[in-house]
């Protein structure tokens, strides 16, 4: 079986081939012997080719994030099909000309500053958020007019989610 | 008296924390919870536990109102106020002075003195304790023009009932004035319900260092040793030590007088932390007095073996110290204190919402924890990210950074980020090794590159193995936002601060 695999921005192709007695993973042109061992809801040795790995995972989006030796991951698995079918979908590109402010962090909406149809300068508060006692200003990245306004005040919004569109 | 049922007016680590000494005392506990709260731990671990309304902290743990509530029903005799919270609001104290209920904490009237910083700085100077130079009083931006030309640029503009870094601008020239001046008053006035300001000298690139001490009300005070809080972010601690490898013997007495001072001159009683500046060339400066418990008390505890909670209840009970300067000199232990946020290091200790899916706690010698998370725990929006305070301990400093480091290795949190992997690199890096750290320590993080490009293939093969189990883990489509880390969005801090 091959996997494409998105590791942060990196993306790796992982095919398996499950033996009898072993799981050998070819990545990056390398063959490694592998053996995942599950230790308590979450955890996980890995072991490839005779070296432990401590791992843990927890599902996160679309994803997981897995920590390896306690550095976390955010990892995306596709398998071929998979693949082919996101490959089908009519692509996300932007609109020209258009920029989407998303949320840098999960948290309460608090403030909206703007309105449709506002022009903004350079460094403009569009939306402010909360949360746990943070308070984290959304400022515009560049001169520009509000074309969209996504979120009110109140809204609980997720990381990434799109607050404000630019033109 | 002696204290025989204790309402905690709090909420996470710190309720956990005090129900302990509680526990070990024999004292009875009552816990106050909010709606978010139910499941909570400190709940758990009471003897009667008190419902006080909503999740908002305003409608629950911020009620001066519905707490004593709590413990008038409950028959408490004593009220902790814990940190945060109501911790500095006079108003408590006030209020459990008229219903007969003992205050843990320093009486209200010293309570605002010392917490309104412009009327602080002038009585602690009048004390003989160094301040940084500026004013001692809310200032106009005519005012703060001048006395920023007299004691020249870079200048700090700060909100007078200010904490935390809220309405706290940097000034470096005449020109960015008005603007810093508008932006910080505004952001005070949201914080505080004041947004008068005042001026200080800027001290470049300083050392933060804290005074533990314990008071009487009627001039005793002791010294309980320093603490060198420097590395931070946002002006938010993440790490702090005892002894500060900044601070030698002379130093340190004089620290030491400096806060005895800063506390008879308001007739402080109970637990208090005096703040000072370090500068490069050893002068210090008085920052601020915390007039309660500390998050980073652990750290003294361990080095001295003194429980902070056991001496505060007695001072607040008998009205007199239980311990002796003498007999604190410290135990000659260092100790270190690595605060776990449910924050992304990756992504600017941005907050980190989940379930803790895996929590897996260090042990060992010389390992404490300090925490109310458990396995399965929804970490939520509503309150303090601290998941919980590593404490390590030992002969030396060194000792106590080789079981930081073997400690941290051991924790194991998936579900919600956490400033776990920022304390790693802190444990290995140079600069922090030497001590010669200062509070611009954090940016080495988000100037390092950490590629962990073998641990990366690691995470991918694990992640395949995974999907073949368990078929959710193979999705369709990427939906993270590709939010770009590092120091080149530094322009994001200044739009982050605390309430």
């Amino acid at each position: 079986m091959r996997y494409w695999v998105q590791v942060g921005e990196r993306t790796f192709e992982v095919a398996v081939r499950a033996g009898e007695e072993r799981i050998t993973a070819r990545v990056e042109g390398r063959d490694l012997e592998v053996q995942l061992e599950a230790g308590g809801p979450g955890q996980y040795t890995l072991l490839v080719d005779g070296r432990p790995y401590d791992l843990a995972a927890a599902p996160q989006g679309a994803g997981y994030t897995v920590l390896v030796q306690g550095v976390p991951f955010d990892v995306v698995v596709q398998d071929e099909r998979q693949r082919q079918l996101s490959a089908l979908e009519p692509s996300k590109t932007k609109v020209e000309g258009q920029a989407g402010i998303r949320a840098p962090m999960p948290g309460r909406v608090t403030l909206v500053d703007v309105t449709e149809g506002e022009s903004v300068e350079n460094g403009k508060r569009l939306v402010v958020l909360e949360a746990m006692k943070m308070e984290n200003d959304i400022t515009a990245p560049r001169p520009g007019r509000v074309v969209h306004v996504k979120v009110s005040k109140g809204q609980t919004v997720e990381q990434g989610q799109l607050l404000v569109v630019l033109e | 008296m002696r204290i025989k049922k204790l309402l905690i007016a709090n909420r996470g680590e710190i309720a956990v924390r005090i129900a302990r000494t509680c526990r070990d005392l024999g004292v009875s506990v009552v816990a106050v919870y909010s709606e978010a709260d139910r499941a909570a731990r400190h709940v758990r671990m009471a003897d009667e536990a008190v419902h006080i309304g909503g999740a908002a902290p305003n409608e629950s743990y911020l009620s001066v109102e519905r707490i004593l509530d709590a413990a008038r029903r409950t028959g408490a005799d004593a009220i902790h106020p814990g940190y945060g919270f109501l911790s500095e609001n006079p108003t408590l104290a006030e209020g459990c002075q008229q219903a007969g209920i003992v205050f843990v904490g320093p009486s209200a009237s010293s309570m605002r003195k010392i917490g309104e910083k412009t009327s602080a700085r002038r009585i602690v100077a009048a004390a003989g304790v160094p301040i940084v130079p500026g004013a001692t009083g809310a200032q106009t931006l005519e005012e703060v023009r001048r006395s920023a030309a007299e004691i020249g640029y870079p200048v700090l503009l700060k909100a007078c009932a200010g904490g935390g870094g809220k309405g706290m601008r940097r000034v470096d020239s005449e020109g960015e004035l008005a603007d810093a001046y508008r932006a910080a008053s505004s952001e005070a006035g949201t914080a505080f319900g004041d947004s008068a300001l005042y001026l200080e000298k800027l001290v470049e690139r300083p050392r933060h260092v804290e005074v533990q001490l314990m008071a009487d009300g009627r001039g005793g005070v002791v010294c309980l040793g320093e603490r060198e809080c420097s590395v931070q972010r946002r002006h938010q601690k993440l790490i702090e030590e005892t002894p500060s490898p900044a601070v030698g013997p002379e130093l340190r007495a004089a620290l030491f007088d400096a806060a005895t001072r800063a506390a008879r001159s308001v007739d402080y009683a109970n637990a208090g932390t005096a703040e000072f500046l370090l500068d490069g060339n050893g002068n210090f400066y008085f920052l601020e007095m915390n007039a309660r418990l500390q998050v980073e008390h652990p750290v003294t505890e361990e080095a001295t073996g003194i429980d902070l909670v056991k001496e505060q209840l007695n001072v607040a009970a008998e009205g007199r110290l239980g311990i002796s300067q003498e007999g604190v000199s410290s135990l000659g232990r260092s100790a270190l204190e690595c605060r776990i946020y449910a924050e992304d290091p990756y992504n600017q200790f941005l907050p980190s919402i989940g379930t803790l899916a895996v929590l897996q706690q260090p042990a060992g010698p010389g390992v404490r924890v300090e925490t109310a998370a458990y396995a399965g725990m929804e970490v939520g929006l509503d309150y303090d990210p601290l998941l919980a305070k590593l404490v390590t301990w030992g002969a030396d400093r060194p000792e106590a950074i080789n079981r930081m480091r073997r400690a941290l290795r051991e924790y194991v949190v998936a579900g919600v980020k956490t400033s776990i992997p920022f304390h790693r690199f802190t444990m290995e890096d140079m600069v922090f090794l030497e001590g010669s750290y200062d509070t611009s320590f954090v940016e080495r993080w988000f100037a390092s590159a950490p590629g962990h490009e073998e641990l990366a293939t690691v995470a991918a093969v694990a992640t395949v193995l995974l999907a073949a189990r368990q078929p959710r883990t193979v999705a369709s489509s990427v939906q993270r936002d590709g939010i770009t880390s590092g120091w080149g969005a530094a322009a994001r801090q200044s739009a982050m601060r605390w309430r």
